[in-house]
């Protein structure tokens, strides 16, 4: 493909070498201050007074700020509770059916992307819109769309006759289906971008090896460009898929959990047990439990991710 | 038997260029139907099959943002995002600077913490910031606000100013200390303005984040301070949904951050990764 530019390598590349200096730890430190004292008043701080009350009995509801120690006590109730086992199995779909369909959607538009000359860059900025939206306003969309009675997208899935329910966000089967959509709809793109980010370091020479040696196109895909891109799949679907986890907003307006918990992902779970029952004992438990699970998750990613000078 | 295998291949140009075309579509359709939506009257909004040509109207910003008062929302979501970013980007750019330049010990586990502190999930530090600000009677106030923004922002500055600053020669640096500059007038006068492309896009990825969140901004504000987003349930009543109204502060959340994040495109793959990606 002549014509084409190339890009450096974007995963693994080696960083401009910035070392340090150990006789400037003085100065390191008064650059660092301001940014240290705000993240243990904001970050630290408020996590570990939610550490503290998670052994405690705190209900707004019923005895205000009051409380009382109870020890394990929410922690145990919690891991008991069959409600909040729905909801990580619940999140666990969601994240499972999310991102791999937007793995597979992303490869696929990459690869049309990447065989096209002209007007990829007006295609990729195009695509871009639906991940720049609020997801609230992505969850208000799509509950537009689909709305029983004049939703754009429920006339034409009546059209078409797909065998559908007409009420698709309260029906049991298809309202976490659905939440999945306006996901999958909002972060193809994002996918997508990544992917072609990585197509473009292959090198020529590599492709025309393939070719030269009779490789068909499905074959330079399969045998050639996927397994290059492998990192950046790797990396791409772990970073969406911290990502899903930490999603409310669309469940929230989009079918508010229901029906009955159908749709109940374990942040809307922690949210209603905190802001709604007012059992913050119980919810800040939730939280710690979600905190300890989200640096696993970070430690994973940090691992995968480039080297840094760091 | 070249020319068929020209042929073939244009065949097949026009295949991908038609296969991206429709996916395109599905994947502007429904933000345009939005968008479509907002200019259209009560009738208009609930007809079936869904109308296409309709007089196009404003009633629908006019009531939303005059008469119900959606202009206050805008501007505490202007003062929100405006506010958080800049705390950010004062307290953060400075410790970026100091990540890229110098080595501390446990530098390495400090940069994995303020991984850990931007992917938190919200629901995890809405909690104790909710009991924080109840506490200090901060409730229902921008601060509020501004604070829980902060949390997920700050690491954002510093993880892309880190490597904008990485970028910068050393060289620079060591040029200004034989001149005798101080650090301090290193990084604001030599190293900081070739960084000031990356500074803009960091601000604006920044401001967006804020503009967009909704869970920290639903729980801490109140009457007086609820942001665009916080806002837009209350036209969704028991008795009806105004979707006109709806999709008309929908069209003015989202068009801006459309906007400005436009002029950034470049760096919007590398702020969403948490700069694992460059594109």
């Amino acid at each position: 493909m002549p014509g084409r530019s190339r890009k450096e390598p974007a995963v693994g590349q080696a960083r401009p070498s910035t070392g340090g200096n150990y006789s400037h730890v003085g100065t390191a430190i008064s650059f660092h201050l301001p940014a240290w004292i705000t993240l243990i008043l904001i970050i630290a701080l408020p996590v570990g007074a939610a550490a503290y009350f998670s052994f405690s009995n705190m209900n707004l509801m019923q005895t205000g700020l009051q409380y009382r120690w109870v020890g394990l006590d929410n922690y145990r109730y919690i891991l008991l509770d069959p409600r909040f086992w729905e909801s990580v199995r619940i999140t666990a779909v969601f994240i499972f059916g999310a991102v791999s369909l937007e793995l597979l959607g992303g490869i696929g538009i990459a690869l049309l992307l990447d065989a096209i000359r002209f007007g990829r860059r007006l295609y990729t900025s195009l695509i871009m819109v639906p991940m720049l939206l609020a997801p609230l306003v992505v969850g208000l969309t799509w509950n537009f769309l689909l709305n029983p009675q004049f939703g754009a997208a429920t006339w034409a899935i009546h059209k078409l006759g797909l065998p559908l329910p007409p009420s698709i966000l309260t029906d049991l089967r298809f309202a976490l289906p659905a939440v999945i959509l306006s996901d999958v709809w909002e972060w193809t793109p994002f996918m997508a971008l990544i992917v072609l980010a990585g197509l473009q370091t292959i090198p020529l020479g590599l492709l025309d090896a393939a070719r030269v040696d009779g490789a068909n196109v499905w074959q330079v895909i399969w045998t050639v460009k996927l397994p290059v891109i492998r990192p950046i799949l790797i990396i791409g679907s772990f970073i969406r898929g911290i990502d899903a986890f930490r999603i409310f907003d669309i469940p929230y307006i989009l079918t508010g959990g229901g029906p009955g918990s159908a749709t109940e992902i374990i942040d809307l779970f922690t949210y209603r047990t905190a802001f709604k029952s007012w059992e913050m004992g119980k919810g800040t438990a939730v939280g710690i439990v979600l905190f300890i699970l989200n640096v696993m998750l970070a430690f994973v990613l940090y691992r995968w991710m480039p080297k840094r000078e760091a | 038997m070249i020319l068929s295998e020209r042929s073939r291949q244009r065949a097949s140009t026009i295949t991908v260029y038609v296969v991206l075309g429709l996916l395109a579509v599905a994947l502007l359709l429904p933000y345009l139907w939005l968008i479509i939506t907002s200019f259209k009257s009560r009738v208009d909004t609930f007809a079936i099959p869904p109308s296409l040509t309709f007089q196009p109207t404003l009633d629908n910003y006019t009531t939303a943002f005059i008469t119900k008062g959606f202009l206050s929302n805008l501007k505490n979501s202007v003062i929100v995002a405006a506010f958080s970013t800049l705390i950010s980007v004062v307290v953060g750019v400075p410790s970026a600077y100091a990540f890229s330049r110098y080595r501390l010990p446990g530098q390495e586990q400090q940069f994995f913490l303020i991984l850990v502190t931007r992917m938190t999930p919200p629901v995890v530090l809405v909690l104790p910031l909710y009991l924080l600000m109840a506490r200090l009677d901060l409730l229902d106030t921008h601060l509020a606000i501004i604070i829980a923004h902060t949390t997920f922002n700050l690491p954002l500055v510093i993880w892309m100013m880190k490597g904008f600053f990485d970028s910068v020669p050393k060289e620079i640096d060591e040029a200004g200390m034989v001149d005798g500059c101080s650090p301090m007038m290193t990084f604001l006068r030599l190293v900081l303005p070739l960084t000031v492309g990356g500074l803009a896009a960091t601000a604006i990825l920044s401001a967006v984040f804020s503009w967009n969140e909704f869970l920290f901004a639903l729980i801490l504000s109140g009457r007086g301070t609820a942001t665009l987003l916080v806002a837009v349930p209350r036209l969704m009543t028991i008795a009806g949904t105004f979707w006109g109204q709806v999709a008309a502060v929908g069209t003015v959340i989202t068009l801006p951050v459309l906007a400005f994040a436009f002029t950034v495109q470049r760096y919007l793959v590398t702020g969403l990764t948490f700069g694992a990606i460059n594109e």
